[in-house]
């Protein structure tokens, strides 16, 4: 039922929050002991700040766990939960892809990678298509990006593209 | 004075500061299409530039990118959601909305004429009362500045959303988000667990890059939309209906006025003051539950505090060499080079130098304009190109931008966990605008709180004992309850009479 | 963190260039005499802060200079973060050649290797340059303030620290060190005081300005239009002689603090191991700007005056001033 999923997210979030509340209260400890080792004194330090701000996570996912389990999410006015499809991986992969790519293969091999595998791959063009317009796409950005506005990209072998 | 004004328009008006203006116009609105790149980078990039230009065509031509970029970053938050700085999040909320509806052009003409006109009343008041206004801009301290703050992000934060609740923590996430990185008064590290890229914190580029436009872009492709408008877009030079403008003129006004009072508040850019005006909009406006969905008002207002913002920020720069925000402190640097000292003498020493750049302002302004409008019909056809193109192009120059903000690899991994995020967030619900409400007040917010508390001597009443902030409480704690008791009513409405009510 | 990538092995890349670089030498003997060969394309100056601050305008006005002298370009380029940690870094770091150098300043290196742990460079580890300009510091009270000098201010510390309310900067900026070694010398504790702390001089003077602090210190060319406003009040010059903005406020000399005397300097450094020929090269040309009327005038338009001292005598200051600070920790 589409409640049911909803409660189980709302669940789950209110207990990732409050994890998150217990992490950033050890955080705050630690900061703690960094602010005494540098002698600074003040009213409300950075590591105050950080436990405040920790507090009012737990306070407020306490109230969000507790509405979760009493109530309907409809009434809550949040509109329903989608489900998760597949679609959105391959772009995701990609962008991965890029990002690994990038520091050594260098801008434009990883930019053409990138248009490739999502042009191909996710939409109905026919891959000699994708790949001529990956290609088309990507000597564009090097020119716009490299040469027009010089970004240093880091870049591969003889040619720096 | 009026002499010196006309002789000032005279300056302006040359063909060669023309012509400058044109460029700057041109190459500020390229700069600032692309995503990360706002006002302040574009005017940092063509500050070598301007520099060798005579003073008067420099300012002109600065003037020129300025309003140029600002109007690129609200150009591809209207029609592809993606927001070209923290100023631009604002109008994305109804701007994309509209252009899915096939009314980007509107939005995009009403954008341009709007900040014209905010920009305009703005020079004018520049103009004639900048020394009193000035004056306005010393008045807040610490405890005011979090007053200010705390009031905004309650309100905004609570009821941004469905539901006050969800909105707090994403909030709370953003301010979170923010304390990543050296603290902003002494310079501790925290969060940073040893790395050298986590001490230099979150740029709030890729997080908005990630979680507006590549959230937005996969939960499209998911959906597998055809195009951002599917229909035929009308004509090539289209102009919003009179209804259209009839409807934005109230919205232009309030927009101009807050984004105008707040500029002259020094940290108080255009990224605080769009929110703020957009949520006033939302409180004013007779039809609420319109907002988010293509509500031209939440487009006209938060653009033209945009432009009113920047224009005021002015003020206490010339004054008292205080710029507001980092796009300014670049122009007070450019003053300077060229013996401009700020200060009450300005006026009186360099008088005809100061009329002209007044004049140049509303020349840079009008010329954006002028080149703008008649363009909007082009760039709305952006809205047609076919997602499966469109989509990855964008993905891909978000990445690009990400990395190219800060020249950081690391970026580029913050841009697409956040396009994760931003696309997650989208499928559960959640407002993703208050953790970027959060980010941006972060530091602020903090800053603000750990002064005053070191002011009073660790004491909450200074924030009671000084009218100002106590005013600026009491309006906040207003406008929440009012909100509170309102929603508390439409819920009642709505619910089954047993359903037990909560927050 | 390092967004450079090795270049693939090229044997035959590497051979060329080999063959190049003797041929060079061969061609560079009998001009190795002559300074000519450095510098034959452009400089950078990372600037580890951001455009428009008190640092980055005074390195303009050097990068302008030396630009203009030796007719070659000149950038400034700034790389903010981690308070002047990330530039400084990149600057240390790159390549010896005399291509890339360091606008260097307290804040990048006597007082944030004293106030800022774990930084990924020492202070020794640089090349010294040279140092070429100052910004002028005072300490600064409200315009409505019944101070009218130091004593005063002392007097009312020593009164009631608890209700002594002022502003300052990081504790890496040369702002905080005045104000810390102010009060070691009237020998209040800075705990006992309410001491607020701001992202710097503009805030400072702007706190002052509006009335929300009694007292901080900033650089003067910041606070003028303020002062000239009446919003502000200078009761003591930080430099050796009164300066020309104030004439009629005296020195900390001549209010009887002499010890106090923190300089908002801004010199060249460069990653250790500068060849000798650079070292040279910029040691002549900051020694033309401070006696080049010119110089001085730009210098003095964006309120910086000049404050040469060559290589050794500037390596000297920048150790003294780093004990200095040292002091004023505990």
């Amino acid at each position: 039922m589409p409640e049911d999923r909803a409660r189980r997210v709302d669940l789950a979030l209110a207990t990732g929050f409050a994890l998150l509340g217990v992490l950033v209260l050890l955080e705050a400890r630690r900061v703690r002991e960094a602010v005494a080792d540098s002698g600074l004194v003040e009213e409300l330090d950075p590591a105050d700040f950080v436990a405040l701000l920790g507090w009012a996570l737990l306070a407020v996912t306490a109230v969000f766990a507790i509405a979760a389990l009493r109530r309907s999410r409809e009434a809550d006015g949040a509109p329903p939960i989608e489900p998760l499809s597949r679609r959105p991986l391959v772009p995701l992969a990609s962008m991965l892809g890029f990002a690994a790519l990038l520091p050594w293969a260098g801008f434009t091999l990883a930019t053409f990678a990138f248009l490739a595998a999502v042009l191909a791959l996710d939409s109905r063009y026919r891959p000699a298509v994708a790949l001529a317009a990956a290609g088309a796409i990507t000597a564009l950005l090097h020119g716009l990006f490299v040469v027009a506005l010089g970004v240093p990209f880091p870049v591969l072998g003889r040619f720096g593209i | 004075m009026d002499a010196g004004l006309l002789q000032g328009f005279a300056n302006a008006l040359s063909p060669v500061n023309v012509g400058w203006a044109l460029l700057g116009s041109l190459v500020g609105t390229l700069i600032g299409v692309l995503p990360g790149l706002g006002p302040a980078s574009a005017l940092s990039i063509l500050l070598p530039v301007t520099l060798h230009l005579p003073p008067d065509a420099a300012l002109i031509m600065m003037m020129a990118i300025y309003h140029g970029a600002q109007y690129g970053g609200s150009t591809t938050a209207i029609l592809i959601n993606v927001p070209g700085e923290a100023s631009s999040v604002a109008t994305c909320l109804d701007g994309y909305p509209l252009a899915r509806q096939g009314r980007g052009a509107s939005a995009l003409a009403i954008v341009a004429i709007g900040s014209f006109v905010a920009a305009t009343a703005s020079i004018a008041l520049l103009g004639w009362i900048a020394p009193p206004l000035a004056n306005l801009s010393l008045l807040f301290g610490p405890p005011e500045y979090f007053a200010l703050l705390l009031a905004s992000l309650v309100a905004l934060a609570g009821f941004s959303g469905p539901s006050p609740v969800r909105g707090a923590l994403a909030a709370l996430l953003g301010l979170l988000l923010t304390t990543v990185g050296l603290d902003p008064l002494d310079g501790i590290p925290r969060f940073t667990f040893g790395s050298m890229n986590l001490m230099t914190g979150f740029d709030i580029v890729p997080v908005l890059i990630g979680l507006f436009g590549v959230g937005e872009v996969l939960r499209s492709m998911e959906s597998d939309l055809k195009a951002v408008f599917v229909g035929r877009l009308a004509r090539w030079f289209p102009m919003p209906s009179r209804a259209e403008l009839a409807a934005s003129a109230a919205p232009i006004t309030r927009g101009s006025v807050i984004g105008f009072v707040l500029g002259l508040l020094p940290g108080m850019g255009s990224s605080v003051t769009t929110w703020i005006a957009y949520d006033v909009e939302r409180r004013v406006s007779r039809t609420p539950e319109r907002f988010g969905h293509g509500e031209i008002a939440g487009v006209a207002s938060p653009e033209a505090a945009n432009n009113a913002t920047a224009i005021s920020g002015m003020i206490p720069l010339m004054a008292f060499g205080i710029p507001t925000v980092p796009a300014l402190a670049i122009m007070l640097a450019a003053l300077q080079i060229y013996g401009l000292q700020p200060g009450p003498l300005l006026f009186e020493q360099h008088a005809a130098f100061t009329w002209t750049v007044i004049a140049a302002m509303f020349v840079g302004n009008a010329i954006c304009l002028v080149l703008n409008l008649p363009l909007v019909g082009l760039w709305a056809r952006i809205a047609s190109v076919p997602y499966r193109l469109l989509g990855p192009l964008i993905l891909i120059v978000a990445l690009v931008a990400a990395y190219g903000a800060r020249n950081s690899l690391f970026d580029v991994w913050v841009v697409i966990a956040f396009g994760l995020l931003g696309y997650l967030l989208r499928k559960i619900g959640w407002p993703p605008a208050p953790l970027i409400l959060g980010l941006v007040l972060g530091p602020m917010f903090e800053s603000s709180l750990r002064q005053s508390l070191a002011m009073s001597g660790g004491s909450l009443a200074i924030f009671a004992q000084r009218p100002l902030s106590a005013g600026l409480l009491a309006v906040g704690a207003v406008a929440i309850a009012g909100a509170a008791w309102f929603a508390h009513r439409r819920r009642a409405r709505r619910a089954p009479p047993d359903a037990p009510d909560w927050a | 963190m390092s967004t450079e990538v090795r270049m693939p092995f090229d044997q035959r890349r590497l051979r060329r260039r080999v063959c190049i670089v003797a041929a060079a030498m061969a061609g560079l003997v009998p001009l190795a005499v002559s300074a000519q060969s450095y510098p034959d394309r452009p400089i950078s100056l990372v600037v580890p802060f951001p455009a428009g601050g008190g640092i980055d305008v005074p390195g303009r006005v050097i990068a302008e200079y030396v630009g203009r002298k030796w007719k070659v370009p000149v950038n400034v380029i700034n790389k903010p973060g981690a308070s002047g940690a990330t530039g400084t870094l990149e600057a240390l770091t790159a390549k010896p050649d005399g291509y890339t150098l360091l606008v260097d300043s307290g804040a990048s290196s006597s007082i944030q290797s004293v106030f800022v742990k774990n930084l990924p460079y020492t202070l020794e580890n640089r090349s010294w340059v040279g140092r070429s300009l100052a910004l002028p510091m005072a300490y600064f009270v409200k315009a409505d303030s019944p101070y009218r000098t130091l004593k005063d201010v002392e007097a009312a510390v020593k009164r009631e620290p608890a209700k002594f309310v002022w502003a300052t900067a990081a504790p890496s900026t040369v702002l905080n060190l005045s104000l810390s070694q102010f009060f070691r010398q009237v020998g209040v504790p800075i705990t006992a005081t309410r001491r607020v702390v701001t992202t710097g001089c503009p805030a400072v003077a702007q706190a002052l300005a509006g009335g929300h602090v009694e007292f901080g210190a900033c650089a003067i060319n910041a606070a003028l239009p303020l002062i000239e406003s009446g919003k502000l009040r200078a009761i003591g010059v930080l430099m050796p002689a009164r300066v020309p903005q104030l004439p009629d406020v005296a020195t900390t000399s001549e209010q009887g603090y002499p010890k106090l005397k923190a300089t908002a300097w801004v010199g060249v450094s460069g990653p250790p191991g500068l060849p000798a020929d650079v070292l040279a090269a910029w040691g002549k040309v900051l020694a033309e700007a401070a006696a080049d009327p010119a110089f001085r005038e730009a210098a003095a338009k964006v309120g910086t005056v000049p404050l040469h001292a060559p290589s050794d005598a500037y390596r000297a200051f920048v150790l003294e001033e780093a004990e200095a600070a040292r002091q004023a920790l505990e």
